[in-house]
């Protein structure tokens, strides 16, 4: 066991392997915690940022106009990345830090980005807020007598609070109150607020009005002084958040918000009420009045579901674009010189970072992961002796394929079958279409109203010539088979940039990549464009009968689906009852046993059962959960043992004769054991003293995590997502059609967890 | 040769240590010689009598006294005046009133409802009830068991005290709470039991909505203080330091020094903040504190600007 000893200890990764941004070291210098480089978007944004914060006040008393950017960019183009950059940098700016916000849309609503964003200003945030307008009119009462210049030093630089002054001078606390209520009624536009805000600079009433701030029902306490109504609604929400700004952006003040991942409240799937656009109209107009700075990052429709007068409001539009071959070179030589402490392209070369670039195709969070993995794989066969430190144009088409190639052959001919099937078309499975074997299509879509057909390949990564020799030859075969058939090239994985050019050449378009969440939706309109192109007009009778029998062609794979779920529901109840049998049988011994065992409780119990705050908890349980559920080991032996039917225990043995199977399951179970003992190591940091180090013990243990998953990559469970679970062995079409939502549950479970789990553990030191 | 202490010559006697206290005749008789007509309290106070009259309503019905004015106007001392006024009235009729104070019993933590501070007055008068032996004793044990329901309670107070008794309730600040003010006047008030409260919240069109609702009830008796008037100032600066110049040494103070507090100053608590302070400051500095020597316009803004609570005292 010991025969690896004499070899060197692995380099360090300098690169992350979530390529996340991290959002909580908000004070941190802005450009030294995240490896960042300035690519043109940046340059726009913090111009339009700067400035922002360098324009002077407004004169003659006018409030300072304010202003709102977008930022837009699909997945990975570095949107949070600079989202947090600009806060970074505004509240190094700004006097007040907690005048720069950074906020993330967890949900679909304005009602919880409210709620997220009342958290970040924070109970002493709101009330230091409201005693600022307090402290100037305390003030504005002191100045014309000119008696007292020191005190008003003092109440200015907050020496003094303005409760004190008050009490000290014997000023009229009474008539000083309202004079603020009437001033944050005028400035906030709002007499419910004005009147609870005003209420937290008297003693008592501070629970209640954070309370209702937070979105609770008013208190009695304050249904009696007028405020009868909660702050549940969206527009509620979007009007509320208008009045902080008016708060926080008024007197003369800067106040900037970022709000990521706005797309998943502006989406197409989910476009929001009329309403509510019309109260995202008025707070982008509220921004703007109350001299603040909206900062709004999306994918790049979420522009497209606003109406223009929305649109309108936004004057600057920054777009994320991927990063240049410069911009990969220079990345990699800060990030490396962050670790090593000089700037070093080695163990890339800049032909490798050039085809990386090309490969990710500038997205910059594909070419951090690419970066990550060909990293740890060159330090890897470096540690052979005869073998250089060097990343080489293979180990970045395995990256690619390890990182990048989302699905199996089997799952991606599937899901494409499924989506044929449920559109009603006709189709051939792997028909070949001429004589030579390169003329084999995966699947031959054929319209009753039209001859010819379309042809759908299915292929897996381009990333090089070899790759794209061997599409041409099948696009030709094809064509020579058919010229008129319509062509579908599908990628399963991803298309490096030049192999790109020369497809759209080839096929007029750029082949559909497969992507979870757009390749229903695209394939289906590429399939109906096709049949389009090959029909022209049909006359209207003949359309409306053709129509009519695809849809029964689809209402009759639906009804077969729905018999297959039938079948599915009944094999689950009889399972479930079989297992509800056994856990009653085992709670019953360990009811029994309890007491016998209570002394024996071991240390990593004791441990595990700590409670997290319930964020954090959340993200260990449902990766542990998700794990579980792929194997379901404990499921499989407990029935084994179970006096189960003998089919059971054949069951049980066809799993363990399938070494994928048991291979990936030891994956799951190594991840799980990992993912257990980071949750035991954050809870013992929990117990451990709050002192100005905790946050660099945290970091420590994430990067120790994330050092243990470099060697437990998700793709590796791939058969596990294949098979069926345990519990829905017989479960068919159904268990075939949830291969992809297992999947896409332990990644959304495992991916990033670490920088997850960080935050989470920030967010709820920030709210106790 | 003796010479006279040096005194502060703004604090109450025995008061020392807590100038800001408002006066309170009728615990301490010696404070009914202290007041000074400033802010309207004196024609507030004739108002008072003239409306309690005979007292007839009092004893018959009941009745509420709401007393308005910004915060240091001398709402309280007003209060506390009419509480001795009555109690004496009383007295000559061969009858004995009761005060019960209950201004500070609720608590400052947190936020009670108008139930739940009503529920509180009531717990805690019970209380005091007893320790006055207000009450007649069958009446006290019928009672004990109601003392948190308010509504059980007042309406059946006027007959449950003894027939010599009449009851003068300081109630807590109700603040900006209308409706509460009405409960008492409307729902909690019984013969015999007068309502004495006060509030820096309520406006003029509070107290006229609060007029109105009570209009088919017995009158509330509103009384409002406003802040200081030309020559007020003088007044009470006169006053205490010609009241004190028995009792020790002193400066006295500048015309100049005068002016300037009759100028700045808003309400009598500000007037006898800055007065107090201004000596006390003086008196700690140990130099010019003669009968020779006279406060000056420099010896208030030194005060105001000093960053120590030093000749602070307690807050009222």
């Amino acid at each position: 066991m010991s025969g690896s000893s004499d070899l060197p200890p692995p380099r360090k990764n300098p690169f992350s392997p979530m390529a996340v941004a991290r959002i909580t070291d908000f004070d941190a210098d802005p450009d030294a915690v995240d490896v960042a480089i300035t690519t043109d978007a940046t340059r726009q944004a913090l111009a339009h940022l700067t400035s922002y914060l360098d324009a002077p006040p407004a004169r003659g008393g006018r409030d300072r106009t304010g202003t709102v950017v977008a930022v837009l960019g699909d997945y990975g183009t570095g949107k949070t990345h600079l989202a947090v950059r600009l806060v970074r940098h505004a509240r190094q700016v700004l006097a007040d830090p907690t005048h720069a916000l950074y906020l993330d849309a967890t949900a679909e609503s304005f009602i919880e980005l409210y709620r997220r964003f009342m958290q970040k200003l924070g109970r002493e945030g709101v009330r230091a807020q409201v005693s600022e307008y307090y402290a100037d009119i305390v003030a504005d009462s002191l100045q014309s007598s000119g008696l007292t210049s020191d005190m008003l030093e003092w109440l200015g630089s907050r020496q003094l609070e303005p409760q004190e002054v008050v009490e000290r001078l014997g000023l009229m606390e009474s008539a000083l109150l309202r004079k603020v209520q009437d001033t944050l009624r005028e400035v906030t536009n709002n007499k419910d607020f004005g009147t609870a805000l005003t209420l937290l600079l008297r003693p008592g009433f501070e629970h209640s009005v954070w309370s209702w701030l937070l979105g609770g029902a008013p208190d009695q306490v304050l249904v009696e002084r007028g405020i009868a109504t909660p702050i549940d609604t969206e527009v509620a929400a979007l009007e509320a958040m208008g009045v902080f700004a008016l708060l926080f952006g008024g007197r003369q003040r800067r106040f900037v918000l970022a709000i990521d991942e706005l797309d998943k409240i502006f989406s197409a799937d989910s476009r929001p009420q009329a309403r509510t656009m019309a109260a995202f109209q008025t707070l982008l107009q509220v921004f703007a009045k109350a001299g603040a700075c909206l900062v709004l990052c999306g994918l790049p429709d979420f522009t497209s579901v606003l109406p223009p007068a929305v649109r309108q409001r936004i004057p600057y539009t920054v777009v994320m674009s991927g990063l240049s071959q410069g911009e990969v070179r220079e990345f990699v030589k800060l990030a490396q010189e962050q670790v090593f402490g000089a700037p070093q392209l080695t163990p890339f070369t800049v032909d490798t970072t050039r085809y990386l670039r090309d490969i990710a195709r500038g997205n910059a969070r594909n070419v951090i992961r690419l970066c990550h993995r060909v990293f740890r794989m060159a330090d890897d066969v470096s540690r052979t002796p005869g073998h250089e430190f060097a990343v080489t144009e293979d180990m970045v088409r395995q990256a690619a394929r390890d990182l990048f190639g989302s699905l199996s052959a089997d799952d991606i001919d599937g899901v494409v079958r499924r989506l044929l099937d449920a559109n009603g078309w006709d189709y051939l499975h792997r028909h070949l279409l001429g004589v030579a074997a390169e003329s084999l299509v995966d699947f031959w879509v054929t319209f009753p109203e039209h001859t010819g057909g379309c042809a759908v390949l299915i292929t897996r990564s381009l990333l090089d010539n070899a790759d794209l020799g061997v599409v041409l030859r099948r696009v030709s075969a094809v064509r020579e088979a058919d010229p008129d058939a319509e062509l579908i090239l599908v990628v399963n994985g991803v298309v490096a940039d030049g192999v790109a050019i020369q497809l759209r050449e080839l096929l007029g378009r750029e082949p559909l990549v497969y992507v979870d969440r757009t390749f229903a939706d695209d394939f289906k309109a590429l399939v109906g464009a096709t049949s389009r192109r090959l029909g022209g007009e049909a006359d209207p009778l003949t359309a409306l009968r053709l129509r009519m029998e695809q849809l029964a062609k689809q209402q009759s794979s639906i009804y077969g689906f729905i018999e297959h779920l039938t079948e599915h529901v009944d094999g689950v109840r009889a399972s479930s009852d079989r297992q509800l049998g056994a856990i009653q049988r085992q709670l019953g011994v360990l009811v029994s046993g309890t007491s016998t065992r209570e002394g024996s409780t071991s240390a990593a119990a004791s441990s595990s059962t700590s409670r997290l705050p319930g964020e954090v908890e959340r993200l260990f349980r449902d990766a542990v959960d998700a794990l579980e559920d792929l194997t379901q080991a404990d499921a499989m032996f407990q029935e084994a043992f179970d006096h189960g039917p003998s089919d059971t225990q054949e069951a049980v043995h066809r799993r363990l004769r399938t070494p994928e199977f048991t291979l990936a399951a030891t994956q799951a179970m190594f991840l799980q054991k990992a993912v257990q003992a980071f949750r035991a190591a954050v809870s013992q940091w929990y117990q451990s003293p709050g002192d100005t180090d905790a946050e660099d013990r945290l970091e420590e243990l994430c990067g120790i995590y994330d050092g243990i998953v470099e060697f437990l990559p998700l793709f590796l469970l791939e058969p596990l997502f294949k098979l069926p679970p345990w519990s829905a062995r017989v479960g068919g079409l159904v268990a075939e059609v949830s291969q992809g939502s297992r999947r896409t549950r332990v990644q959304a479970a495992l991916r990033d967890l670490s920088p997850r789990v960080r935050r989470a553990v920030f967010r709820s030191s920030r709210l106790t | 040769m003796v010479t006279a202490p040096r005194v502060n010559p703004f604090p109450l006697p025995g008061w020392e240590s807590t100038p800001m206290r408002p006066l309170r005749p009728w615990h301490r008789p010696s404070h009914r010689d202290y007041y000074v007509a400033v802010d309207g309290a004196e024609d507030a106070f004739q108002q008072f009598r003239q409306d309690m009259g005979d007292l007839g309503v009092l004893l018959e019905y009941g009745r509420l006294v709401l007393v308005t004015g910004e915060s240091g106007c001398g709402k309280t001392a007003l209060v506390n005046r009419c509480a001795d006024w009555v109690a004496g009235e009383l007295a000559r009729r061969g009858m004995r009133g009761v005060v019960l104070d209950l201004t500070g019993c609720l608590p400052t933590d947190q936020e009670l409802s108008i139930d739940e501070r009503t529920v509180e007055v009531c717990d805690q008068m019970f209380d005091l009830l007893v320790d006055h032996d207000a009450l007649r004793p069958d009446a006290a044990d019928r009672l004990a068991d109601d003392r948190s329901v308010p509504r059980r309670v007042f309406p059946r107070l006027g007959r449950a005290l003894r027939a010599e008794v009449a009851l003068i309730v300081l109630l807590p600040s109700p603040n900006e709470l209308v409706d509460e003010v009405i409960r008492y006047a409307r729902v909690l008030s019984n013969a015999k039991v007068l309502f004495l409260t006060e509030s820096a919240y309520l406006g003029t069109d509070e107290v006229a909505d609060v007029v109105r609702q009570l209009e088919t009830w017995v009158p509330p008796i509103t009384l409002h203080l406003g802040p200081l008037d030309p020559g007020d100032a003088q007044r009470f600066v006169e006053d205490r330091l010609s009241r004190h110049a028995e009792v020790g040494a002193f400066p006295r103070m500048s015309d100049d020094a005068i002016e300037l507090v009759a100028k700045h100053c808003q309400s009598v608590a500000m007037l006898q903040r800055f007065l107090h302070g201004t000596y006390e400051h003086k008196l700690e500095t140990g130099l010019g504190y003669t009968e020779a020597d006279l406060v000056t316009v420099e010896d208030i803004r030194a005060f105001l600007n000093t960053r120590s609570r030093n000749g602070l005292g307690n807050g009222p």
